[in-house]
């Protein structure tokens, strides 16, 4: 008989495993989770901060579970859709793809470099990033023995689908089945991934705006197939393959699930002070690792966590000359840059440039060493289109039936960062001379 | 060489303005197989990277680029009547200009005629079995249209046999009245 572990958690209350998953849970990918934070360094500016992508890893583990079961319900899909998709009228599959869906959403974070460094361009080799090593992970011969133990026994490919989903793994075909199971976890608009993470982090940060009905959001989640319609506009385009879509009823929920991210972004993980320890890290890490470069050999990554990084960082800082020395003493005494300019919408209307032209002229006038630009990362939106099932059995797009998912911004909050001691200078500076800088003049 | 994100900025703008000229329904799906057209059969580098996804050729990265320029109140949604999908406009005063107020390069002009040309009146089932028959060109080159055929067939079994054969057609005969520069 298979035993049930529980395991407490704040947000979901119990998340529960079975045998064989707590095989998975032991092992030493999943087990290094425990010392990876899952917001880097921000517990320095928020102290509740500390929580690890280990217990990240078990909620959307538990979320996917839930979704799972909601969508392949018998009563919550349609004759359509068993006819696009005819592994929901296949009991043994519905129960196999769950446990695929439960292990992908346990290891879809395993690849992640200490304190979840979003720098893999600079700390990683060429065509290297965390879902890469994620792959590697789970297609290792260690982790292999352990696959080989389920019944049925796992195909490692199908959990690298899941867990790494469409866009990391171009390489593989993704049937229309596979690509609903990789949505559950990393797809943009209902993933459990960041379903969890804003939940999780709102709780640890202390701050509010990260929640949202995640309970109604869920039980309302459908997968929707539709035919496209035989009469319409010439071109026109609706969608025709199965997706994950939201009943009417939820639709309410889907906004709020937005706006919690807009905020999240907009003011806490876009937060400059919260950016200005990734650079100082980011700084410390090129000198401080060999060539500049975290690991990409299995045993070597699994071996590196945040524990030793912040061990160097304490050496580094009371001891270390040159660059590192600099770099650590930074972080332990909390000499982190400060805001210099923070564009406003209208300013990147006028000109979408408007953050390098201002880091560019402060570059000048205090020295390239003393000047920081962060960007805005480029996926820091969702994408707010999704497939909407009508009380009457119709669909439409969310964007034709919610004026909140039309409005809602993308953020764009890139900074230019500037050494505390020209702070005041800086702004002074800036005061004066920003207008005439947006508009490309040069001192 | 590789194109400036100005450059690219302006190309994409240009093209999605030039392809609701043209009568386009505009919605994402067209813009991504008119990108894919644009790099693969036109010879016009943007630099985006497509993998095969469910309507066919996709690019994760075009679609931030999409969401980008929209928060940055160059591009605009519009919703539609249920059950259609948005499409995308050009906010006016971007209309044929580039983030900086560039026009596109004049060296790409031709190939976006030619795309919005080629495509700009089509439906979006039309347009997932063009782009994948480009895609089953891309992947074999060398082999006769039947191969092709039966590949585009296989990549998406919805497409039937006649379809895709007359898919791989249509691909050879965009191609072969493309400027020979440009022959991919």
């Amino acid at each position: 008989m298979k035993h049930q572990h529980e395991i407490r958690d704040p947000i979901h209350v119990f998340v529960r495993i079975t045998d064989e998953e707590r095989m998975v849970l032991d092992s030493a990918p999943v087990q290094r989770l425990r010392h990876i934070h899952q917001l880097g360094m921000t517990y320095l500016l928020y102290p509740g901060a500390t929580h690890r992508r280990f217990e990240h890893s078990l909620g959307v583990m538990e979320l996917a579970s839930r979704v799972y079961d909601v969508v392949t319900a018998r009563a919550n899909f349609t004759g359509e859709e068993e006819e696009q998709l005819p592994e929901l009228a296949d009991q043994d599959k519905v129960r196999y793809w769950r446990q695929i869906v439960r292990l992908g959403a346990l290891l879809h974070d395993v690849g992640h470099l200490p304190f979840s460094h979003a720098a893999e361009r600079e700390l990683l080799p060429d065509d290297w990033d965390h879902e890469r090593l994620t792959r590697t992970v789970i297609e290792s011969r260690g982790m292999a023995g352990i696959w080989g133990r389920f019944t049925p026994p796992v195909r490692v490919q199908d959990l690298v689908k899941v867990a790494v989903g469409q866009r990391h793994a171009p390489d593989l075909d993704f049937t229309p089945w596979e690509s609903i199971a990789s949505e559950i976890i990393v797809g943009d608009a209902f993933g459990v991934d960041r379903m969890d993470y804003l939940l999780r982090d709102s709780l640890h940060l202390g701050v509010a705006y990260g929640r949202f009905d995640h309970y109604r959001l869920i039980d309302t989640l459908r997968i929707i197939a539709r035919t496209p319609p035989s009469r319409g506009p010439a071109g026109a385009e609706s969608e025709t393959v199965p997706a994950l879509g939201v009943e009417d009823g939820g639709l309410q929920t889907a906004e709020a699930l937005a706006l919690a991210r807009y905020f999240m972004y907009s003011q806490v993980y876009f937060h400059p002070v919260r950016r200005a320890y990734d650079e100082h890290l980011k700084d410390f890490l090129m000198e401080w690792l060999q060539d500049g470069h975290f690991p990409i050999e299995l045993d070597e990554h699994l071996a590196m966590t945040d524990n030793e990084v912040l061990a160097a960082i304490r050496t580094e800082a009371e001891a270390g000359a040159g660059a590192a020395g600099e770099h650590a003493r930074r972080i332990q005494e909390h000499r982190h840059f400060k805001a210099l300019y923070i564009p406003t919408h209208a300013h990147l209307e006028a000109n979408p440039k408007a953050l390098d032209v201002v880091a560019e002229t402060a570059r000048l006038k205090f020295g390239a060493e003393r000047v920081r630009v962060c960007p805005a990362p480029p996926r820091a939106g969702q994408t707010p289109e999704f497939t909407v099932r009508r009380q009457d059995g119709s669909v439409a797009s969310s964007v034709s039936l919610s004026r909140v998912l039309q409005q809602i911004p993308i953020p764009t909050t890139g900074c230019v960062l500037v050494a505390p001691g020209q702070r005041d200078e800086g702004r002074r500076w800036l005061s004066d001379k920003q207008d005439a800088i947006l508009q490309g003049e040069r001192e | 060489m590789s194109i400036t994100e100005e450059g690219r900025t302006a190309i994409l703008l240009d093209l999605i303005h030039r392809l609701g000229v043209a009568g386009s329904w505009c919605g994402e799906t067209h813009i991504q197989k008119a990108v894919y057209f644009l790099q693969e059969a036109a010879g016009q580098d943007l630099g985006f990277q497509y993998l095969l996804y469910k309507h066919g050729p996709y690019s994760f990265e075009l679609r931030d680029e999409l969401y980008s320029l929209w928060a940055l109140g160059q591009l605009a949604l519009k919703p539609q009547e249920p059950p259609y999908g948005p499409r995308w406009e050009v906010v006016a005063r971007h209309a044929r200009t580039g983030a900086s107020g560039a026009q596109a390069p004049a060296a790409g002009r031709d190939e976006l005629a030619a795309v919005v040309e080629w495509l700009g009146d089509k439906g979006v089932v039309e347009l997932e079995r063009l782009s994948t028959a480009l895609w089953a060109r891309s992947e074999m080159p060398d082999q006769p249209e039947p191969a092709r055929a039966a590949r585009v067939r296989e990549l998406k079994p919805h497409i039937g046999p006649e379809e895709a054969a007359e898919a791989v057609a249509a691909v050879e005969r965009m191609l072969s009245a493309a400027r020979p520069a440009h022959k991919p």
